[in-house]
């Protein structure tokens, strides 16, 4: 009868009570709360509730068995689940005394972050951990010890890593705190290492966790034509912004390097702006963004002005556009709205666009199009028609002005995608599963294609493992082989290493053809 | 579960005590010679000297051998005091029914009492029913079966048990609540609300006589 003057003496509030814990059918109440059970008995010392629950401000749980042992002062409960300070949790074992309540075997969860601790003892409010794993989308983590409370966790003796098995990179830190409220993991002296190569000391370093941790690695390394090598979007450090939550983006590559035609491309971007700049043979070129407007500067030395504003978000956005160079010049005005409807059960996304252009000295010219995309399960289908009105420059900003039907579909594994404008006529149709099939057919100006492809790709790899994918293409019409493809992948646990090569004796536009290979790395 | 023990003592007290008595009459002692019944219109006194046991009552009817009826009845032996509006012993049944209210008094208990009960002498089995109080230690169950040979008490019901002096209390829910008390010899008290079937079945059907 001592047990719930024991729970009252674990310094926990009276509270409202569940109900579902005091219409059990035997029940122990106090004002510090509820014991309840299907079955009670009393014998030699030892009050015991079977198929149980017990609800408290701080600490309810439901237990197969709850044992109160008299001589001992302690309650001890088997394959415990509930909730304590906020937190779900699960233990194998539940003890408490006068003044505390441990958690062996524990398994504590919030959200999508799951704490497993060998020991778990609260006292005053908080949970003390000792050797904890904590499990969150993207990454892992194991500390010595850390503190459970109801707005956080802290924890000490920290090593924090992406990799689904061993610590390839791992991010070490002295203490690392979880704000259950922001959702932000933050280090504190932390190091961050790659395969036991410290590779920074950034100091204090966060994460935000209810955002994926993408650590696509941004190398990239192109043989097709000459050589490309460089970093393409590498995340730049934003000093108190989440890691996975950096925004500002560093371009910089060297493309077709020993070629006639090398060039290098350098850029900066962020949500608010950026540029780019890239030196070739031909001259300069480059491109200057930022909130509502775009310019550009082409090798021929036209440039390009966009002033773009939206009255509202998801009104649509008008635009004044200039587009010209020494002996040219074209003034326009753009329109484009677009709205979401929900449709038998999906969301139907409508577009249009609209561009009136005056170039100087010559007659003005329209384009006009729109566009409807249906989205419902896994079956999705979008089409898209654009043409114009007058002869318009053939070039309007970066974009090729043609009158253009696209249309696409997807059901699942299966897919369709269709593309007419003048002179070239394109369609394909998959089935992308492990072993994947496809048909595509293409006229363009006076050459006609219609390729059969058939390729395998196999699971990705198991930590250790590889992976690889083929891909075979014949052309019918041109009675020939048009394509072999491979790549070979390998997991150390942590990333992906992928090598990629093809020979393409017949490679369709905007295809490298010849002989080419690259390599890739990505996380997991 | 002092209260228990306490009970179990006064029931078998009483059974125990209508073996041989003798008669202190408050007023008229009228014997009916037709009958064989001897009536006390004033009450009086049933005392059994070796027992140690008393029954007082305002009105007393008996015929040796065969019942005694009381009314206001006050069965006391030692500190042990037990009450009854009416008390009739039937010898040939071998039961004692109580009615018009009835409490028990020990020094570790105040004031359990029921409106009605019946003592069942050759089983040693007391019930308790119609609403089953007590004041100290707080405590209430629509009904109560006790073996007194068996050390078995059965709580049957709803019911509760407060202790104050931990501010905690033991509820069993519903009509199907039941909580079976077991006194060891060696005094322990064991409790279960998992009651085994054939000790439900022998003890529920005494709440059915």
């Amino acid at each position: 009868m001592r047990l719930l003057a024991l729970v009252a003496g674990l310094g926990l509030a009276s509270a409202a009570l569940a109900a579902g814990c005091r219409d059990l059918p035997y029940v122990l109440e106090s004002p510090a709360g509820v014991l309840g059970g299907e079955v009670m008995s009393y014998r030699a010392g030892e009050l015991v509730f079977e198929r149980a629950c017990a609800e408290l401000e701080e600490l309810g749980f439901v237990a197969g068995r709850v044992v109160y042992r008299k001589a001992e002062g302690r309650l001890l409960a088997q394959d415990a689940e509930g909730e304590i300070a906020g937190w779900r949790f699960r233990a194998e074992r539940l003890w408490a005394d006068g003044e505390r309540v441990g958690l062996e075997g524990a398994e504590l969860s919030r959200g999508r972050i799951r704490v497993r601790a060998r020991e778990v003892v609260v006292e005053g409010g908080a949970a003390r951990l000792r050797d904890l794993e904590v499990a969150a989308p993207g990454y892992r983590l194991r500390a010595r010890e850390g503190t459970v409370t109801r707005d956080r966790l802290v924890a000490v003796a920290v090593v924090a890593t992406p990799c689904e098995s061993g610590e390839a990179l791992a991010l070490a830190g002295r203490r690392a705190v979880f704000d259950v409220e922001s959702g932000l993991l933050v280090f504190s002296e932390s190091e961050l290492d790659f395969h036991g190569v410290c590779l920074a000391r950034p100091g204090e370093l966060s994460f935000a966790t209810d955002r994926p941790l993408d650590l696509s690695f941004p190398l990239r390394l192109d043989l097709s034509r000459g050589l490309t090598l460089g970093v393409e979007g590498l995340p730049l450090p934003e000093p108190g912004r989440p890691v996975n939550l950096w925004r500002n983006r560093l371009t910089l590559l060297g493309k077709e390097l020993f070629t006639d035609t090398p060039s290098l491309s350098l850029g900066l971007s962020s949500p608010e702006g950026g540029f780019g700049v890239e030196v070739g043979p031909g001259g300069f070129s480059g491109s200057l963004w930022g909130p509502g407007f775009r310019s550009e500067l082409r090798e021929d030395g036209r440039g390009f002005l966009e002033l773009r504003h939206g009255p509202a978000p998801g009104v649509g956005t008008f635009a004044v556009l200039v587009d010209g160079g020494s002996d040219w010049l074209v003034l326009g005005g753009e329109l484009r709205t677009k709205a979401r409807v929900p449709l038998a059960g999906g969301d139907l996304s409508l577009s249009a666009g609209a561009t009136l252009a005056a170039p100087l000295g010559a007659d003005p010219w329209a384009q006009l199009g729109g566009g409807a995309r249906f989205r419902r399960g896994e079956f999705e289908a979008g089409v898209e028609l654009g043409f114009h009105l007058g002869e318009p420059a053939s070039f309007w900003g970066r974009e090729r002005v043609s009158d253009r039907l696209t249309a696409r579909a997807r059901l699942g594994e299966l897919g369709f995608s269709l593309l007419v404008e003048p002179g070239r006529v394109s369609s394909g149709l998959s089935y992308s599963g492990p072993v994947s099939l496809r048909a595509d057919y293409g006229e363009f100006e006076d050459v006609r294609r219609l390729e059969l492809g058939l390729g395998y790709r196999s699971p990705p790899p198991a930590p250790g493992g590889f992976s690889y994918a083929v891909r075979l293409g014949y052309d019918l019409l041109l009675g020939s082989w048009s394509r072999a493809e491979a790549t070979l992948g390998y997991s150390d646990g942590c990333f992906v290493y992928q090598v990629s090569t093809w020979y393409r004796p017949a490679p369709w536009p905007d295809e490298a053809g010849g002989f080419g290979a690259s390599l890739g790395m990505r996380l997991r | 579960m002092r209260l228990i023990a306490a009970f179990l003592t006064a029931s078998l007290a009483l059974a125990a005590g209508f073996a041989a008595f003798t008669v202190e009459p408050e007023g008229d002692q009228v014997v009916d010679l037709m009958t064989g019944v001897t009536t006390l219109p004033q009450g009086g006194r049933l005392v059994d000297a070796e027992r140690g046991l008393a029954l007082e009552a305002a009105y007393i009817e008996y015929k040796e051998g065969e019942f005694v009826k009381a009314r206001d009845a006050r069965l006391v032996r030692g500190d042990v005091r037990f009450r009854a509006g009416e008390l009739v012993y039937r010898a040939g049944e071998e039961r004692v029914v109580l009615s018009g209210g009835v409490s028990l008094t020990t020094p570790y208990l105040e004031g359990l009492s029921a409106p009605r009960g019946v003592l069942f002498l050759k089983d040693q089995v007391a019930v308790l029913e119609g609403g089953v109080k007590s004041e100290r230690p707080e405590f209430s169950a629509p009904s109560l079966v006790a073996d007194t040979a068996g050390g078995l008490v059965l709580l049957v019901g709803e019911f509760s048990y407060r202790d104050p002096e931990l501010g905690v209390t033991l509820r069993g829910q519903g009509p199907e609540a039941r909580l079976l008390l077991r006194f060891r010899e060696d005094g322990e008290v064991e409790a279960t609300t998992e009651v085994p079937e054939e000790v439900a079945a022998r003890l529920l059907a005494y709440l059915e006589r």
